[in-house]
């Protein structure tokens, strides 16, 4: 019977433990790495918490969290957003290579 | 530096050295796994602790290097104190800022205020000649409120004591208050001290350049800080402490210290005693007054008021054990009422309420003037239950 594909044409990838020990540690620091994300909402919501709290009575500490807050936030979109175009560029050069 | 900004500043060290302490361990974790992994430790140890919202450490571990180590199982210890750390810290902050604010109880109440802002005429109309010239000598001098935007609300504080308790009587005044604007005087929670709040709202739009003048007293103790809002604005306060009372608030004086030849004696226009029948119910004692006695005679509302001041204060909390324990069979209402201004009789504050307890602690006062206080209950004796029923027997 003829083959429809050459299944000599490629060879399959070299497998050893170890590269299936980094896909498992790769897998789990994503899992850490988002667990992080959550991680951080306790200090953002205690933060606006003591800001409003503090809003009439002290209102330098009120301003401090808010802008701590808000230095977080914005400080935290802009490096995951340079990470992650960095990461797509290196994804691209490893796709070429 | 002021100490308002002494306890900002104390807060917000106080909060940078818990973010520091989640920094350090989160730079600590990344040094040391950073090291066992051949990459450059220090870098990615600074990166992760100073990056905001744990940036520095989400990116470290997507891009850390695998362990070549054989010892390395995959279980990493040292996250769990990072994870916890995470966890503790905002517990802490929370917990700071509500028992911080949360309401302390600072022992202040206020004890009296008037029914009504009254503008400098009205005030003089209400109390005595000599009062009345000192206020206005003062509220003369107060900075005219055309010249300056915010200007701050002076008062005159008099300080007095009844029975061991402290008590400030207030006069306010209030500046672009306009004409009998509505006026509220709570005790207000702050941070690190006890303080009084005073709003008041307009009701009229005329003559808004007056200053309106308003008393109020406290007890329990002396606030650290009076914060005075007239609508939107907020008003720093000015307090003068002065020799006489200058609110139009009667002071009632202890009668147990009084001398009773004393002819400006504030004595009630007259005292009330009604005789109860009491009853026991489910929710405590019902009383049913079945007579009542008028006494107008001065001598006799001094003794009677005497012997309520003099009494012993007995501890409250045995004395309601044994109340709701013990039948009551014969009470007393005692009322007074002052006169205290031209056609107008009527005093809320003083109404004792004089109880028989067949218990070890006898005959008992339960003064209401001293019911927030938690101490009103006192000691009275046998003759003095007898005088008052002498008076129905008469």
């Amino acid at each position: 019977m003829r083959n429809i594909y050459d299944f000599e044409a490629e060879k399959p990838p070299a497998l050893n433990e170890n590269m299936l020990r980094d896909t498992l540690e790769k897998k789990r620091s994503k899992r850490l790495a988002l667990l992080l994300v959550f991680a951080n909402l306790p200090i953002y919501v205690s933060c606006l918490m003591i800001a409003s709290r503090l809003y009439e009575s002290e209102p330098m500490v009120s301003l401090f969290c808010m802008a701590f807050v808000i230095v977080l936030a914005v400080g935290s979109a802009l490096t995951a957003a340079i990470f992650s175009i960095k990461e797509e560029k290196k994804y691209e050069l490893d796709c070429r290579a | 530096m002021s100490s308002i900004a002494v306890r900002s500043v104390l807060i917000l060290a106080a909060m940078a050295v818990l973010l520091a302490i989640a920094s350090l361990i989160v730079g600590l974790f990344v040094y040391r796994d950073a090291k066992k992994r051949g990459m450059p430790a220090l870098r990615w140890a600074l990166i992760a602790a100073f990056f905001p919202a744990l940036m520095g450490f989400i990116i470290y571990l997507l891009t850390r290097l695998p362990r070549k180590d054989l010892s390395y199982t995959g279980r990493e210890t040292g996250l769990y104190a990072v994870f916890a750390t995470l966890i503790i810290i905002p517990c802490i902050l929370l917990f700071l800022s509500d028992s911080l604010i949360r309401q302390r109880d600072s022992g202040l109440r206020i004890r009296q205020r008037g029914n009504e802002a009254l503008t400098i005429n009205e005030y003089c109309e209400r109390v005595d000649v000599q009062t009345a010239e000192k206020v206005r000598a003062w509220f003369e001098n107060l900075p005219t409120v055309n010249d300056m935007p915010f200007p701050p609300s002076g008062m005159l504080r008099y300080d007095s004591e009844y029975r061991g308790e402290p008590r400030q009587y207030y006069l306010a005044a209030l500046p672009y208050s306009g004409r009998s604007p509505l006026v509220s005087v709570d005790v207000d929670t702050e941070l690190f001290a006890s303080c009084i709040k005073i709003e008041a709202i307009h009701t009229e739009f005329q003559n808004d350049s007056e200053y309106t003048l308003f008393s109020f007293s406290v007890a329990g103790g002396t606030p650290d800080k009076i914060k005075v809002k007239v609508g939107l604005d907020d008003h720093p306060s000015e307090i003068t402490v002065v020799d006489y009372n200058p609110t139009t608030l009667y002071i009632v004086p202890d009668y147990s210290k009084a001398d009773p030849n004393d002819e400006t004696l504030f004595l009630p226009e007259r005292l009330s005693v009604s005789n109860c029948e009491v009853k026991k119910t489910s929710g405590g004692h019902q009383f049913s007054p079945v007579g009542s006695v008028v006494i107008e005679d001065r001598s006799k509302v001094f003794e009677i008021l005497k012997t309520i001041d003099s009494a012993e204060t007995i501890d409250t909390w045995s004395a309601i054990d044994s109340s709701n324990e013990q039948d009551y069979n014969e009470a007393f209402i005692i009322t007074a009422e002052y006169r205290i201004r031209p056609g107008f009789v009527m005093h809320e504050d003083m109404v004792s309420f004089c109880v028989r307890l067949d218990t070890e602690t006898g005959e008992c006062i339960i003064d209401e003037r001293f019911a927030a206080r938690f101490d009103h209950y006192s000691k009275t004796s046998v003759a003095f239950m007898d005088r008052l029923r002498a008076l129905f027997d008469d």
